[in-house]
């Protein structure tokens, strides 16, 4: 699968939305959202619980349609062109959904078919992504197996494996911060407090740094 | 098509993980053939079209557990929904449809395991099976369609109820007026009118019908291959278009 380089995606957002709304029945959950995120940044959504953080990845991670608005992400239509959103969007939901029947090398593995990584291509990536991850000794061990911590890890694997534009993690957990927050050269720098929130630093090594988009949509529940 | 193999080859991997399921369900068609067949044989007022009641009842326990398999398969992605894997797999690149049939797919590995113990467990109580290659495979293709009817109504009612116990209601409430108003225990003659229109209208039927031609060596058709694999062949492809509609809406 190529990566496509931000000349062939079209805008130079990685995210936007105008006048992006959510209705349930008569609750209005996300009313009338306009973000603008330019590529290579990251990006932190805060907001009490219910604020509509989660019904706004959904929308923009095409599981939700919106009710009123549109919204772009990688360039593309999240409802007339979902097809191609899903394949240069990596995603991490807020509950931990890795398949505990399964290893972690098996969770990879059907997630780079799903993607239609090259045949020839996938033994290389899994492997890079796994030990990336700090994964690779329990690799063939199932995910039931796992720490809360190395589910997470596999979760971020699993979203990075297709070598996404954007990467959206919903509600991402300590224990993950610190996994990622170590030193490297291709790391983005952490993202500072913002207003009496603890300082969120979701760092990452990035394996191409420069044709890929850095975007954490991060949400972060306040009182942390 | 790729993705809709890598969907059937997680669910064969977790088979392989833990292959006792597969163990545990075959207690109940065995003892369904053991017992029940052993003692509904000594009567003698069921007319089972020509065939001793045991030969009659091996195709119709054969069918039943491939559908009592595949219709409770729906409640994994109920599981799959809570456990938050479902929502990975909607965000993939794979097409709706690709993700139904996949999960179908993998569903049909347990039931042709299943009907492959049935089989060598009639040829053991000594039903008068067809040994043709032809008709084996003929079978093979049957029981797939069958399992698939199923899986693809079972995934839709999961799409509908939305939660665990609603779905294991549902699920009881099906099962067993499907097998019981269908020629699985006893031929359609026996029935009273209004159940013969249900049997009519209900897959299951077909599936029997086709079994008991392609199992037994003095099998007869009631209704026609054709017809058996024509019925159950459209009704699987209108059931999978619908789950491809409805599947998405399982997450909201």
């Amino acid at each position: 699968m190529p990566t496509p380089t931000s000349s062939e995606a079209s805008g130079p957002l990685a995210v936007e939305t105008v006048g992006l709304t959510r209705a349930y029945d008569t609750l209005i959950a996300v009313a009338d959202v306009n973000i603008s995120i330019p590529k290579g940044s990251v990006f932190g959504l805060l907001g009490p619980n219910g604020a509509g953080k989660t019904t706004t990845i959904k929308m923009l991670t095409t599981l939700l349609h919106p009710s009123q608005g549109q919204a772009r992400v990688a360039g593309f239509d999240v409802v007339r062109q979902a097809a191609q959103v899903r394949q240069y969007i990596g995603y991490v939901p807020q509950m931990l959904s890795a398949d505990a029947d399964l290893s972690g090398y098996e969770n990879l593995l059907i997630f780079s078919k799903l993607y239609r990584i090259p045949a020839g291509e996938r033994q290389q990536r899994i492997e890079e992504t796994l030990s990336f991850m700090g994964l690779s000794e329990v690799a063939r061990t199932l995910v039931r197996h796992y720490s809360g911590g190395m589910i997470r890890r596999l979760e971020i694997a699993q979203s990075l494996l297709h070598h996404p534009q954007v990467l959206f993690l919903d509600e991402p957990p300590w224990v993950l911060t610190r996994r990622l927050a170590m030193p490297s050269r291709n790391t983005c720098g952490p993202c500072g407090s913002a207003g009496g929130l603890r300082s969120f630093s979701p760092p990452i090594t990035w394996r191409r740094p420069r044709s890929c988009v850095r975007l954490w949509l991060s949400c972060i529940k306040a009182g942390w | 098509m790729g993705q809709t193999l890598a969907v059937a080859e997680a669910e064969v991997r977790k088979l392989r993980h833990d292959p006792v399921e597969l163990l545990t369900r075959a207690i109940q068609p065995t003892l369904w053939l053991l017992v029940f067949g052993q003692v509904m044989s000594q009567l003698r007022g069921i007319s089972s079209d020509g065939v001793s009641y045991r030969d009659f009842l091996a195709p119709g326990i054969l069918a039943q557990s491939v559908m009592f398999i595949a219709i409770f398969y729906g409640i994994s992605v109920i599981w799959e929904r809570d456990s938050g894997v479902l929502y990975k797999y909607m965000v993939s690149p794979a097409p709706r449809w690709a993700l139904v049939v996949g999960k179908a797919l993998g569903s049909e590995v347990r039931s042709l395991t299943q009907a492959s113990v049935i089989w060598i467990l009639s040829a053991l109580i000594g039903v008068h099976l067809r040994l043709e290659l032809g008709a084996i495979l003929g079978m093979l293709v049957l029981a797939l369609l069958g399992s698939a009817i199923f899986v693809t109504l079972s995934l839709i009612i999961a799409c509908l109820v939305k939660t665990r116990e609603r779905f294991m209601g549902i699920g009881q409430l099906l099962t067993m007026p499907l097998f019981f108003a269908s020629n699985a225990i006893y031929p359609i003659s026996l029935m009273p009118a209004w159940l013969r229109v249900v049997a009519h209208i209900n897959p299951l039927t077909y599936l029997v019908d086709g079994l008991r031609t392609l199992m037994l060596t003095g099998g007869s058709s009631a209704f026609g291959l054709g017809l058996d694999f024509a019925v159950l062949g459209l009704s699987t492809l209108l059931l999978v278009v619908i789950a491809a509609r409805l599947y998405p809406t399982i997450l909201t």
